[in-house]
């Protein structure tokens, strides 16, 4: 399963990293595929493709604050969870997302 | 029959004074009952009755239910339904914009506890705890009527009696409503509504009736049982209601026949908090050293004398705190936040806590700042700068010295005069000048000749009254009119400049030929003294103080004739921007940084250089350490402020270069904006000062604190001790606001408050390892053992360091980190790993 995902809170110097951290981690465990673009104080970041997000199975939002760019999502099929979220249980959020779209 | 409706309470202060007379007013006009419950609370009023309206604590959100009977029920029903969802809302939001935004920080402990706290300008810093006096007291009821409790004569008369009273009360403040304006109309109008209060007029009526209370009596009684109920709810507001409800009873009974006076000053305390409408410099040095231990003020305004005095001698003062003289009473306990400009009354042990942290933060700090006291003037590429202190008293002499003052720039002589009745003969000036001179050993001490008028009135100088003072008639425009005044002063300072380093100085001078006379003057005094065989130093420096534009703009021309300028730049500023320096609706206007004004002091002082003179700044803005850079770079020769800042400017002059410095103050002049200068000096800051992330410093293993609110004061604390911080009041609100938007527990036992603020001078990492884990306030609620603290600044500059806390929150997720930081033994090992996380 090819997956992308953006991560962003409101300060973003700490919990936007930490979200995109766990969401690697838990997809390299479970073997899926992932980049994970994060919305910071440094802006955007690792930022996605348009390609990579129409080739993507799924998109994640580990959001706290309004997605920048959205238009780029038009037409997917978006999972959104808050940071905090991703941070305590990315593996949570992967199973669940594996539940519903099979794969 | 009845109509009920039931709505969500809608105003986001709650159900508060000012609402409550609008209710009651809207009620009024309704013939029938109006029975208003809150469902959360339980508790019922009166629609009629602010006072009941107010006892049922209504916060926003509260379901309350309304039951409308009588004639016109469905109609009323309707009205007043909409009058509270749509009317009422409009006309709070309106209410609210007319009171001013302070700049108060409010701790948030006050908040978690509950407390009953009042919001001003932080004008002194500092933290003092202790209880209430007013300057101008107000009678307690009770004793008013004391021995006139009296027999009562018959019910129906002495209702009658009361009725009556009440009717010649009403008519005066119908009067006096027409006539005022402003908050004043406001506070009237409140009484006016208070004085038809259904609720309390029935009880008065009541006791009168049932327990065959006297008029006057009653009245104290039901006011004081109101009181107390509106009390028990411990909301602010509402003790403008009961401010509101012990001024009507006042002016009630007074409408009865009795004496209402000033009650007597009893014995006051050894020491205490005083709490007036505004201070008079006279007034502020009539205390005894150590009396007094803060100040609550109800004007503002950070530049009066009074308070100038006040963070001279260490006594934290909160100014602009709307109605404290009506809202604190005497001998209640409060603590005044001089940091923050709270003001907190009757604190609980949670609260008390706090602030005896503070007060030893206050105290670590002190030490710190002692070291720096004792460093040089002198910039690192060795550019000497005289750092002075600014005295209004010869006691201050010694903590300026302690302070590390290296000169006085400014003795402020006209100090010396408040509260006296008559002006004080030459030989005690010469008696006075001479100890001066001699306790400095040899250090420069300008005396500044008496500046008198605008905000500076003496009670042995009868000046006329004047539309505007601070344009008028003041400092040595007075001289000829006051030629006695200026001639012993003068004489006085040529004498005692025989026994020390003195320089003369004289205020408000705005033209040249006015200097022109007073060097005259001076040279005709030196020859009287000279005459007379007095002993006496004719070769003293003469300056002016800088502080008139005009000055500035032909500074060249003055420098023939003196030999120093000292800029007074509360009133250059002032003058400058013609914004009045005390009056908190142009305070915007004072503008340092402004680009216009930068201008204008570059050129006085390439003028003054050009020609061999020296200048410098004795004003209160010499004392902020943020702005040293741009003094330096302007080329100030010397810098005079209150002593307790100068630690600090002499800690960043030693880092700083005199070429960079420069360079900063060219680009500072091109700017359009103060503004764009705010931002130029931050990236200056983060240029010159480029620490590490992270030192072992502020890494606490082991730390015994009991709760979210110690632990996030500690860190505040600490990054202020290491320089990182600004101000830990600032830093701590900046942890706590983000922290109320998702607390940033993260599971694992790791919470990672975090900020970005302007008072961050540097990216930062703090880590705390805690003996007891503690309650992180989160919505899943576990505890929190391992505090990891990230601050940072705005601005560009930082950008490369930023990107070194991604890469440290990253590795945070990996539990060998987390458990490589729980093992470290040291402070030393604990920088290591985050270095290498970091790297």
């Amino acid at each position: 399963m090819k997956l992308v995902a953006v991560t962003a809170c409101p300060t973003g110097i700490a919990h936007t990293y930490m979200a995109a951290e766990q969401l690697e981690r838990a997809a390299k465990k479970m073997g899926y595929s992932i980049k994970v673009e994060t919305q910071g104080a440094m802006g955007i970041e690792n930022e996605l493709e348009q390609e990579e997000i129409n080739r993507a199975d799924a998109v994640i939002f580990a959001v706290g604050i309004t997605v920048q760019k959205p238009e780029r999502f038009e037409g997917k099929k978006i999972f959104e969870f808050s940071v905090q979220e991703a941070i305590k249980n990315a593996d949570g959020i992967l199973q669940k997302i594996r539940e519903e779209i099979g794969g | 029959m009845a109509v009920e409706f039931t709505f969500e309470f809608p105003l986001p202060l709650g159900l508060h004074a000012r609402p409550a007379s609008f209710i009651q007013e809207k009620c009024e006009s309704f013939p029938g009952e109006i029975v208003w419950e809150n469902l959360r609370t339980g508790k019922r009023a009166e629609g009629r009755s602010a006072i009941s309206l107010l006892t049922t604590d209504t916060r926003q959100g509260d379901l309350c239910r309304v039951v409308v009977k009588g004639h016109g029920e469905k109609e009323f029903a309707a009205e007043f339904q909409s009058f509270l969802l749509e009317e009422l809302p409009v006309r709070e939001e309106k209410a609210l914009r007319l009171e001013p935004e302070g700049e108060a920080i409010i701790p948030e402990i006050l908040r978690l506890q509950k407390e009953v706290f009042f919001v001003g300008y932080p004008s002194s810093p500092g933290i003092a705890a202790g209880k209430v006096i007013h300057a101008r007291r107000k009678p307690a009821l009770a004793k008013l009527i004391s021995g006139r409790e009296g027999i009562a004569g018959e019910p129906g008369e002495e209702i009658s009696r009361l009725k009556r009273a009440l009717e010649v009360l009403r008519e005066e403040l119908q009067k006096e409503i027409s006539e005022k304006e402003g908050a004043e109309k406001n506070i009237l109008k409140a009484h006016l509504s208070l004085s038809s209060d259904a609720a309390l007029l029935s009880r008065v009526e009541e006791l009168i009736r049932k327990e065959n209370a006297k008029a006057e009596s009653a009245v104290v009684r039901a006011v004081e049982e109101f009181s107390q109920q509106l009390l028990q709810t411990r909301t602010q507001l509402i003790r403008e209601r009961v401010a509101d409800l012990q001024d009507l009873a006042l002016r009630w009974l007074e409408k009865m026949g009795v004496r209402v006076k000033s009650g007597e000053p009893s014995e006051w305390p050894e020491q205490f908090i005083l709490v007036a409408e505004d201070l008079l410099p006279s007034e502020f040095l009539s205390y005894r050293p150590g009396q007094l231990l803060g100040l609550v003020l109800e004007k503002a305004g950070q530049t009066s004398h009074t308070l100038i005095m006040a963070r001279g001698r260490g006594i934290p003062a909160v100014t602009g705190v709307c109605e404290a003289g009506r809202l604190i009473s005497t001998g209640e306990e409060v603590i005044i936040d001089g940091n923050r400009g709270v003001v907190v009354v009757s604190p609980g042990e949670e609260t008390q806590n706090y602030y005896r942290r503070e007060v030893e933060a206050e105290r670590a700090l002190q030490q710190i700042r002692q070291k720096k006291a004792s460093l040089p003037g002198v910039t690192a590429d060795g550019k000497k700068i005289e750092v002075a202190a600014n005295i209004g008293h010869p006691e201050e002499l010694k903590k300026a010295w302690d302070d590390g003052a290296e000169a006085v720039g400014i003795f402020r002589t006209e100090l010396l005069l408040y509260g006296k009745a008559t002006l004080p003969a030459e030989e005690d000036q010469f008696v006075l000048y001479r100890k001066v001179a001699e306790e400095a050993e040899g250090r420069p001490i300008i005396i500044r000749t008496f500046d008198i008028g605008g905000d500076k009135p003496i009670p042995s100088v009868k000046l006329p009254e004047e539309p505007n003072p601070f344009l008028g008639y003041r400092g040595i425009r007075i001289y000829k009119e006051y030629y006695d005044l200026f001639r012993s002063q003068v004489r006085a300072i040529l004498r005692a400049a025989a026994f020390g380093n003195l320089r003369l100085m004289f205020p408000m001078v705005a033209l040249v030929e006015e200097v022109i006379w007073l060097k005259e003057q001076v040279k005709k005094f030196a020859a009287e003294l000279e005459s007379e065989g007095q002993t006496f130093n004719p070769a003293l420096e003469i300056g002016i103080m800088l502080e008139i534009p005009s000055v500035a703009l032909l500074a060249d021309k003055f420098a023939r004739e003196i030999d120093f300028f000292s800029v007074g730049s509360n009133d250059l500023v002032q003058y400058f921007f013609a914004a009045d320096r005390g009056n908190p609706q142009v305070k915007y206007f004072h503008q340092p940084l402004n680009p216009a004004f930068l201008r204008l002091l570059k050129m006085a002082i390439d003028n003054a250089h050009a020609h061999g003179r020296w200048v410098g700044l004795c004003g209160e803005l010499a004392g902020d350490a943020r702005l040293t850079p741009v003094f330096v770079g302007l080329g100030f020769d010397e810098l005079s402020m209150s002593s307790a800042f100068i630690p600090e400017v002499k800690s960043v002059l030693n880092r700083l270069k005199q070429s960079d410095c420069q360079r900063l103050v060219e680009r500072a002049m091109e700017s359009a904006t103060a503004e764009e200068n705010e931002k130029l000096l931050e990236e200056f800051y983060q240029e010159q000062f480029l620490p590490e992330l992270i030192e072992p410093g502020l890494v606490s293993l082991g730390a015994d604190c009991r709760s979210k609110v110690e632990v996030i004061q500690k860190l505040a604390i600490v990054f202020e001790q290491s320089g990182r911080v600004g101000s830990r009041a600032v830093f701590e609100q900046a942890l706590w606001k983000r922290e109320l938007d998702i607390a940033t527990e993260i599971g694992f036992g790791l919470a990672i408050p975090h900020c970005q603020s302007a008072t961050v001078r540097t990216p930062s990492i703090g880590v705390m390892r805690l003996q007891h884990p503690v309650d992180w306030l989160s919505r899943e609620g576990q505890p929190v053992d391992l505090v990891i603290c990230l601050a940072i600044p705005y601005g560009d500059k930082v950008r490369p360091k930023l990107q070194l806390l991604p890469k440290l929150s990253r590795k945070l997720i990996h539990e060998e980190f987390r458990e490589a930081l729980r093992q470290a033994k040291t402070p030393e090992e604990v920088v290591a790993l985050i270095k290498s996380a970091t790297g």
